[in-house]
Parts: C-alpha cells; structure tokens; sequence
C-alpha cells in the first residue's frame, strides 16, 4: 500500500488535493451557484427573492447602464455604479501600494534578525490584530480625531498652528485599511523573503552590480512570488471591504463594499447585491490571473 | 410554507445538476424542508408534542407560581433571538429559578439579519425581537404566529401609544418591547439658539457648518430631509425625494460625518454640535456619570420625527410556543418591566412599569415625550418596490457627498 | 571572477549597506509604532471610569470587573478561541496539501481550480454569509434529512465548517508563495542518501514549509477570531461568537468592556508568545516548567471545579468530562516533574530561580484563564 503511494503519482496527487477541493467545491461553490441563481431573479417584496422566481438580467443591465432602471431620476448618470467600483479599485490600489512599500521592507528587516527575534517580532505584527476589529478601528479614529493624539502631539510641538482634517475623508479612508490590510501583507512577503539568500547579493556586489541594481535583479525577482501573494491578499479583500470605508471616512466615501452590504441590509435587494459580487468577483478575479500570470512568467525567466 | 418547498426544489434541483445530473436522487427528495414543523398551529395554547411536562423547582406560593402560567405545559429552554444587552441578566436568571425555563439568547445587528435568518429556515428560535417595520413585513410574509393575549395577560398594561399600530392594527402578532425616538442632539453650551426645527440641520449657511453629524441610515436620513421639506416620511414620490436627495448633497459640505454608530461621542468630545440620533444614545450623551458631558440635549423638531418601536414575537414553527409566550408575558409585569427598562436605558411601552421607575427618568422628555409632541412623530414603514427608489437616491447622494 | 565585471567598489556597498540598514531599522519603527498607536489608545480606554470609548474622563478598573461577570460575552469569547483554534489547524492542513498539489504536479483543468481557490477571497463576506446560510438550511439539510435520516442544525460546527472554507486560500496563496521556485535540488539530495519520499519531506520539505505554513495558519486564525458577517448568517440558536456580540452592540454603542477582553485576549497572547519563545531559547528546562505550570494550573482548576459540579441540579455530563481532563493535567504533571528535577539539578541557582519562576507564571496564567473561559 505504502509502496503503491510512493510509486504512483496520480494517487499522490489525488489525496493531496480531494481535501481542499471538495471542501470548497461543497461549502464556497455550491453556495455560489445559489447566489448565481439570486442574481438572475426579481427581488422580493420582503427582501430575499420573489417567489415562484421571475428570471431577469435586469440586475446586470442596471450595473452598467444605471439609466436603465423604472426609478431612474432626471438627471441619472449611467455610469454610478461603474464609478463607484473604479472609485473602490483606485482605493485598492493605492492601499495596496503602501501595504507593499511599508511591508516589504519591514519583512526584509525582520528576516535578518536572529532566528528567535523573528519568531518574535513576526508574531508582535500579528496580535494587535487579535484585538478585536471595531475597538481597534475607533481607537485608529482616536489617533487622527481633530483632538486626537496626531494632533495633539503635533500642536504641543507646534509645527502645525490649525488641528489638521485627518478624519472623515479618503485619507483616513487609506489609512484604515493600510492598518488593517498590512499583516496580510507582511505575512506572505516574509514567508517569500526570509528564504532568500543574502550571499547572492554580495556575490551580485561582486559582479559588479550596485545595490540597486542588485535589488532589482536578484532580490526583487526571487521574492517576487511573495509581493504577488501581497498584492493579492490586500489588493483584493479591500476593494470589496465596507466597514472601514464607513468609519474612517464618515460615511461619505461609498466604496462597492458598502454598496453590495446594502443591498442584503437596509435596502433588502438580493438579487442586484447577488449580480454586483458575481461581476466584483469576475472583474478582481480576471485582473488578478492576468497579474499572477505575467508575474509568474517573470519570476520563471528571472531564474 | 409552500414558498419555501419551492426555494428547495429550485436549489436542490440546481445544485443535482451542478454535479452533473449522475445521481439517482430527485429534486422531489427534499421536499419536505425542514422548517416544516409540527408546530404549525396558530394558537400555541397546548404545548407541543416534543415538550415534556417537567418538575420545576418554582416555589408554589399562589402569586409566583401564577407567573409562570400552566407549568406542566413548559418546556425546559427557550431560544431568544434579540439584539444584544437588551434584557436585564438578571430577569432570565430570574424566571429560570421561579420557572425552571432557561432563557438562551444570541443575537443580531439588524432587522434584515434576522429577516434573513427565519427565512432561510431551519433556526428554530422561540421569541424573536423585530421593529416596527420587520414586524409590517413578517406578518405579511407569514412568519409570525399569532399570540393568545390569555397568556400574555400583561398586554393591559401597555400604553395606547404603543400598541394596534400600523403594523400589527389589531395587535395579534407582537408584544411591545421597547421604543423611542430619532431627532437630534444639541450641545446647548455652543449653540444658544436652540429652535425645534429640521432647518438647525439644514440650514446651508447654518453658523455650525462642519459640526454637524447625520446618521447614515437611508431611511433615517432621507426621512430627516424630506420631513424638513414638509413631506411625509414615508413618501414615495420621485420628484420629492429628489429634491430630498438636492438637499442632502448641498447640506453635505457642512456634515462632519454619517454617522451611526460613534456619533454620540462626536457631540461629547465637541467635534460636532448638532447630531442626527436615536434617544438612547442622546440621552447618554448628556448624562456625566455615562460619559456624557452636561448642556447636551435632544430636540423632537416640529417638522416631525421618527418613532420606532420593537417587539417580542413568535415566530412561524418555534418549538415552545407557549413557553415562550409565558415569558413575553413574565417580562411585562410592572417590576419586572421597570427593572429591565433601567437596565436598558429606553422606553418602556408598560404604563403599569412607570410607578416603579425612577421619576427623574419618567420626567426625562426625550425617553417620555409629553402628549403634544405625540403627533409629530411618524413611523417608518416598508414603502415596497419603491425602496429601491430610496436605495438610488441614497447611492447617488453617496456618490456626489464623497466627491 | 572574470575582468569584464569589475567588483562594484567595496566602500560604497559597504556605506550603501549601512543607510539601507539605517532606513530599513527606520521603517521598522515606524510601522510598528503605527500599529501599536491605536493597541495603546485601546488599551488606555479599557481603563476609562464611565462607558465612552473616546473620551477618557478617569482610571478606573471596572470595566474588567464588569466584564468578569458578562457569561455571555465570555461565552461568546470562548466560542470563538474554540472556532479559531480548530479552523487554524483544519484550514492549515488543507491549504498547505493543496499548495503541495498545485505547485507540484500538472494536471487538467489546473488554472481553473487555481482560480477557484481564489474566488473565496474575492467574494464580499455578506454574500458568502448569505450563500452559506440558504445552502445549509435549503439545501444540505433537506438532502440529509432525506438521505440518512439525520436532521441537520448550524450551530458553533457549521460556523467553524465556514471558516474553514474561506480560510483556505489564505493558506493556500501564503504556503504557494514560499513553495514558488523551490529549490527541489534539496529533496533530490535527500533521496540520494536513500531517505524515502516521507522522510525526505518530514524531514527537509517541511521544515523548509515552516515559515509559509506559520504565516498562514496565523492570518486563518486571525481571519476567524475577528470574522462577523459569515459567522451571523451560519450561527445556531445556542451559541454566538465575540463578533457577533461586539457587532450587535454597535446600536447600543460599543462599551470598555469590549477594549478590557481585548487587552486580556492581548496580554495573554502575547504572554503566551513571549513565554513560549523564552522557553525555546532556554531549552528544554524551561519548555518542560511550562508544561508542568499550565498542567498545574488547569489541574488546580479543574480540583477547585469539582464539589461545586456535584451540587444538586448542577451535574452535566460536558462539565464534568472537561473537568476530569483538566484533573487528568494535573495528574500528568507527576511524570513531566521527575525529569524536570533531574535536569534542574544540572543548571545553576539563577537557572532554577527562572525554571521556578516559569512555572509560577504559567500555572497561574492557565488557571486565571481557565476561571474566565470555563466557568
């Protein structure tokens, strides 16, 4: 038996991958085929769907033509939802940008310490998470309120004269989820990173490269597969992310997060909540595969 | 029921064919949902089946025992579905000992949660605690099992404000829980000339601009604006709301922030001086000894304000029925009432509770307003196909504040 | 080294190397300051006399004597340390397998399923949340009910069932990362001096695994911990999660009490941590005086537990199996303490006074954490 394993790949591959595909394939895929289901139906008076279903690909049309809805105003754009999502993306981005630019080099700090300080210092990135989400982000707002410790600590060394407007608009709305969204960050770049081999820079020195040179390309390209699990573990989460956007930004910055948890909330509308995850998900996935896949090519090519 | 057999078959039915039609199974095979209980019966006054009759250790003098109704009829544990720290502790201590039911309670954030929740099926919770306008919409939908006032004999005691409202007229459905309020807070030690008006919050060259806070509630906020111009809350017509919606977006440039949850420490750290908000929280933000700061106080405007209520209910297919309605009744005895309203801080709906609170809460106009204020006050009800209108006008206002 | 690639000048790597360190040290500080700011304005709010989380008005402990006594936000806090413990190992496991499997071998359809694995992070939580919950008591439950008889219920299983599955692909894109360009010479290696496949990746796969392995076993940890809206819609009627309660209360305003769990949840974290680091330092002393100090703690526990369990009406069968295990800890604590003694006689006195003192801190941790989360 033991022998038959060793020998037969397709085996091993088998019972490798039947635990995480089935697992996602019961409890995420089946799931998603209902809401797929939802966002081709009319909405319920009640919330939920209306019963027995009417099919419609009206909850598609409206995202991208919100013009073409029955309550649509005099002056409807056409293009509301599709600028919120770009709006969210370009949100995104940017906190993707700082979570990589703070956390890769801190990963790279860490990865040189001795081997208990990293253990150490890795796990002091990861508690403060552990506290629980909504405090952490009230206390987040408490450091940047108008009186807040930022503030306060910037007035008592008075370099600033007036408190400034850190709270309530897409500044804070950044720093939120670069808070928030740095560990998943740190976690996949220092896994890729403490592997690396810090001889190969010297001997890149030797070759003649500068440090720059050397960073980018032979650092950089070996770690690469870390920043693109970064990018992905951030840059994806938080185009979709509501509660954040909320608090930090005073309710005036809608985000596609906000958007789709309205529907399943207050505006009990299902089946449009249901078809804007579905194209969320289609959009983020199809630019994410593109990514990893050029990414990945590279790193190949690099090596 | 029968919507529910439906929602099976077209899932199940889905998903047999997502793996690939291969199996044997019919959809008819999942016919019967499991929210199909025997505890279909509209009036619980016989325990179901499933209950045992059960030894308690109540005590068995009359006026105790009494509060417990028929006690070969309860069962041993009931489900509460209720938003947190919404009942005194000590109450469910309280009836487990005199009763020997336990009360288990969890909770939810929102009305829709909950809709959701019965909907899907399958949780099988005794009392639930919807609002006003949840309770409007499971009565339509038929989730709610109607209630035998024989048990609930303390139903006397509620006031007439609180009960036969819109969304239970001959009140058949729910018990009265607790209510209130949602005006706006004023910090009188800055603002000194307090009117009860809307046009505080909407004045546009307002002296308080940039200290302002709205809640961020789609119904809330646009309820506010279209009283303010004179229209009903409930309003559905296109042309109003949009000029609801122009005022929002020309008030926003003096909003700090929509804000539902952390408004009320806004208004008490100064960083706003008018605040959108619920009685609860703007009667703790004038009250120091709850961290609130002194001259905060609440304004019902002329204009109108909203009123919500919430309410203990039975939900369609609860296993003990009639325990449950044992202690929707226990919790509405005068003491008992009083305690809990302390506890919680709200309103209560029990006239006969209000010899046992504290007079300085019952003269507190914000929890208690006084009759004349009575008309003003305007229910939020379901405005049906027409939320979605509300849901655009909030989306493009959103859009346009943030830009 | 060949003419036509002069060494890059020595002095200037080595002045380069020095501002890179000063910068790198720099950026350290000030992300872990930038972190750590918001714990400590938490931490200082735990501590505030009246029941705003933005104003400090004065010290005062009460919120923790207040949070003592909330069953059901300790209930909650249990239930939701037992969730994430085991999602973290389930979701761990798995996810590293998966990576395995993806990353070594070729197969039909690998891009699609790769993409699958992606989806569950893509996907709003509120849609999962609502997917989950008509899947479970629309679809699975009927089908069980109709197939084996079994009458299906969410409760605290279907919760962690959940968790498990978003959790996964966190796993799986961290373990994947560290697996890309894996240097296998080290596994040929192995096979040449005759380890066979399980040796070879028991001992040098996995421990070359680690770091990713940890990394994503602490993020599907830290995901579940603070997960709230999956856990809303997939929760029973007996029991809720610490999310769910902090979360309700937002219509309430959230209280100190919830800063006071999270600091006791942070100093025991990060006592735990420290503790357990210190004792990989210190060697095989100091990790047997912490087994022994939480053993010892949990068995007193457990002792003290015992005669109010056998009041009468007070006897279930769960309460007292978990307090005979934690009895049975304390009974172990005989074996491991015979040789630990044999090897603090070994060291010298400032050794035994920091052994002594290791499981003094630890027994009194477990017991203390025991008393909040069990009784």
């Amino acid at each position: 038996m033991l022998k038959f394993f060793r020998r037969n790949k397709a085996f091993q591959l088998f019972s490798l991958i039947t635990p995480g595909a089935l697992w996602i394939f019961l409890f995420f895929n089946l799931p998603l085929l209902i809401v797929l289901f939802i966002s081709f139906v009319e909405r319920g008076r009640a919330g939920s769907i209306k019963l027995p279903p009417v099919y419609t690909i009206e909850n598609y049309r409206q995202l991208f033509n919100a013009c073409a809805s029955q309550f649509a105003g005099p002056e409807c754009d056409p293009l509301l939802y599709i600028g919120i999502f770009g709006h969210s993306v370009r949100i995104a981005l940017v906190v993707t940008l700082w979570c990589i630019l703070l956390g890769y080099p801190l990963s790279y700090f860490i990865s040189r310490q001795k081997q208990i300080w990293r253990d150490a210092l890795m796990v002091l990135v990861i508690i403060p998470f552990w506290t629980n989400f909504l405090v952490r982000t009230y206390a987040l707002k408490q450091v940047l309120a108008t009186e807040g410790l930022l503030n306060s600590f910037f007035m008592g060394l008075h370099l600033i004269n007036q408190p400034l407007d850190l709270l309530f608009n897409e500044f804070a709305v950044v720093v939120g989820l670069v808070y928030g969204y740095l560990p998943f960050a740190i976690l996949p770049m220092y896994a890729s990173i403490e592997k690396f081999d810090h001889t190969l820079m010297e001997a890149a020195a030797d070759l003649g490269a500068s440090p720059r040179r050397a960073f980018l390309r032979v650092m950089l390209p070996m770690t690469l597969p870390g920043v693109i699990a970064a990018l992905v573990l951030v840059f994806v989460p938080v185009v979709g992310a509501f509660i954040t956007p909320d608090i930090m930004g005073g309710g005036k910055i809608e985000m596609i997060g906000t958007l789709i948890n309205r529907q399943f909330g207050v505006s009990r509308n299902w089946p449009f909540g249901s078809s804007m995850s579905l194209m969320l998900m289609l959009m983020v996935l199809i630019g994410v595969i593109a990514y990893f896949r050029s990414g990945g090519e590279e790193t190949r090519r690099a090596m | 029921m029968k919507k529910y057999l439906n929602y099976t078959i077209i899932i199940a039915s889905m998903i047999l064919a997502a793996c690939g039609g291969g199996e044997t199974q019919t959809p008819a095979a999942t016919e019967m949902p499991v929210t199909e209980l025997p505890a279909t019966e509209a009036l619980a006054t016989e325990a179901p089946a499933t209950e045992a009759p059960q030894a308690t250790e109540a005590p068995t003098d009359g006026e105790t025992a009494e509060r417990c109704g028929d006690t070969s009829q309860l069962a041993d544990e009931i489900f509460l579905y209720t938003w947190v720290e919404y009942i005194d502790p000590a109450i469910k201590d309280q009836f487990e000992q005199e009763c020997g039911v336990k009360v288990t309670e969890t909770n939810f954030d929102s009305n829709e949660t909950l809709l959701a929740t019965l909907q899907a099926g399958g949780a099988d919770y005794d009392i639930v605690v919807p609002s006003d306008y949840m309770v409007q919409i499971m009565v339509d939908e038929g989730m709610l099992m109607e209630l035998d006032y024989d048990v609930i004999s303390n139903i006397q005691n509620m006031e007439g404000l609180n009960v036969n409202q819109y969304f239970d007229p001959d009140q058949k459905y729910t018990v009265p829980y607790f209510w209130g309020t949602s005006g706006f807070a004023v910090d009188t030690n800055v603002v000194t000339d307090v009117q009860e008006s809307w046009s505080m919050m909407f004045d546009p060259d307002s002296p308080y601009c940039g200290q302002i806070s709205m809640l961020d509630d789609e119904r809330e906020t646009i309820g506010a604006a279209l009283m303010y111009l004179g229209y009903s809350i409930n309003d559905t017509d296109p042309a109003h709301l949009e000029e609801a919606k122009n005022l929002l977006i020309e008030q926003s440039k003096c909003v700090k922030a929509y804000d539902s949850q952390t408004n009320d420490d806004l208004i008490i750290s100064g960083e706003t001086v008018l605040a959108h908000m619920w009685t609860g929280d703007a009667i703790l933000a004038g009250l120091p000894d709850y961290g609130g700061r002194e001259g905060i106080t609440y304004v019902i405007p002329q204009e109108g304000c909203t009123i919500w209520q919430d309410n203990m209910a039975v939900p369609v297919g609860a296993p003990n029925a009639y325990t449950a309605m044992v202690f929707m009744n226990y919790v509405h005895y005068p003491e008992i009432a009083a305690q809990n309203a302390e506890f919680v801080g709200y309103g209560t709906p029990n006239a006969a509770a209000k010899e046992s609170i504290d007079p300085d809460i019952l003269a507190d106009e914000s929890i208690y307003p006084p009759a004349e204020v009575e008309s003003r006050l305007q229910w939020i009800e379901d405005v049906g196909e027409a939320l979605e209108l509300y849901d655009r006008i909030w989306t493009e206002f959103k859009a346009a504040a943030g830009s | 080294m060949s003419p036509q690639f002069p060494a890059y000048p020595r002095q200037q790597v080595r002045l380069a190397s020095r501002i890179g360190n000063w910068l790198l040290g720099t950026n350290a500080a000030l992300v872990f300051g930038f972190i750590y700011l918001p714990v400590l304005v938490l931490i200082v709010f735990s501590f505030n006399n009246t029941r705003s989380v933005a104003l400090f008005t004065g010290f005062s402990t009460e919120w923790y004597t207040s949070l003592a006594q909330n069953e059901e936000l300790l209930d909650a806090a249990r239930n939701s340390l037992l969730v994430g413990l085991v999602t973290t190992i389930v979701a761990t496991v798995i996810g590293t397998l998966t990576a395995l499997a993806m990353e070594r071998y070729r197969f039909r359809l690998r891009t699609t399923f790769d993409a699958n694995l992606y989806l569950p992070i893509v996907i709003p939580e509120i849609v999962m949340g609502i997917a989950l919950l008509l899947f479970f008591n629309q679809a699975l439950f009927p089908f069980l009910q109709n197939t084996v008889g079994i009458r299906g219920t969410t409760g605290l299983h279907t919760i962690t069932i959940s968790h498990i599955a978003f959790d996964i692909p966190f796993v799986y894109v961290i373990v994947r990362a560290r697996l890309a360009d894996f240097d296998r010479t080290l596994e040929e290696a192995a096979a040449d001096l005759g380890a066979d496949e399980w040796q070879t990746f028991q001992r040098v796969t996995l421990p070359l695994l680690m770091p990713g392995i940890i990394g994503g076993a602490l993020m599907a940890f830290t995901l579940s911990l603070d997960d709230y809206l999956i856990t809303a819609f997939t929760k029973g009627i007996r029991e809720q999660t610490m999310p769910l309660y902090i979360y309700s209360l937002v219509r309430r305003g959230v209280t100190p009490e919830i800063n006071a769990l999270s600091t006791a949840l942070l100093v025991g974290s990060i006592g735990l941590v420290g503790l357990s680091l210190t004792a990989q330092n210190g060697g095989p002393l100091y990790t047997k005086g912490m087994s022994i100090g939480a053993a010892l703690g949990l068995g007193l526990f457990g002792l003290f537990s015992l005669p109010a369990l056998f009041a009468p009406g007070a006897l279930t069968v769960g309460a007292l199996v978990v307090r005979l295990i934690l009895l049975a800890a304390f009974i172990w604590i005989w074996r491991l303490y015979k040789s630990f003694l044999e090897e603090l006689a070994e060291v010298n006195t400032p050794g035994k006074i920091l052994a002594w003192i290791t499981i003094f801190i630890t027994a009194t941790a477990a017991f203390l954490s025991a008393v909040l989360l069990l009784s």
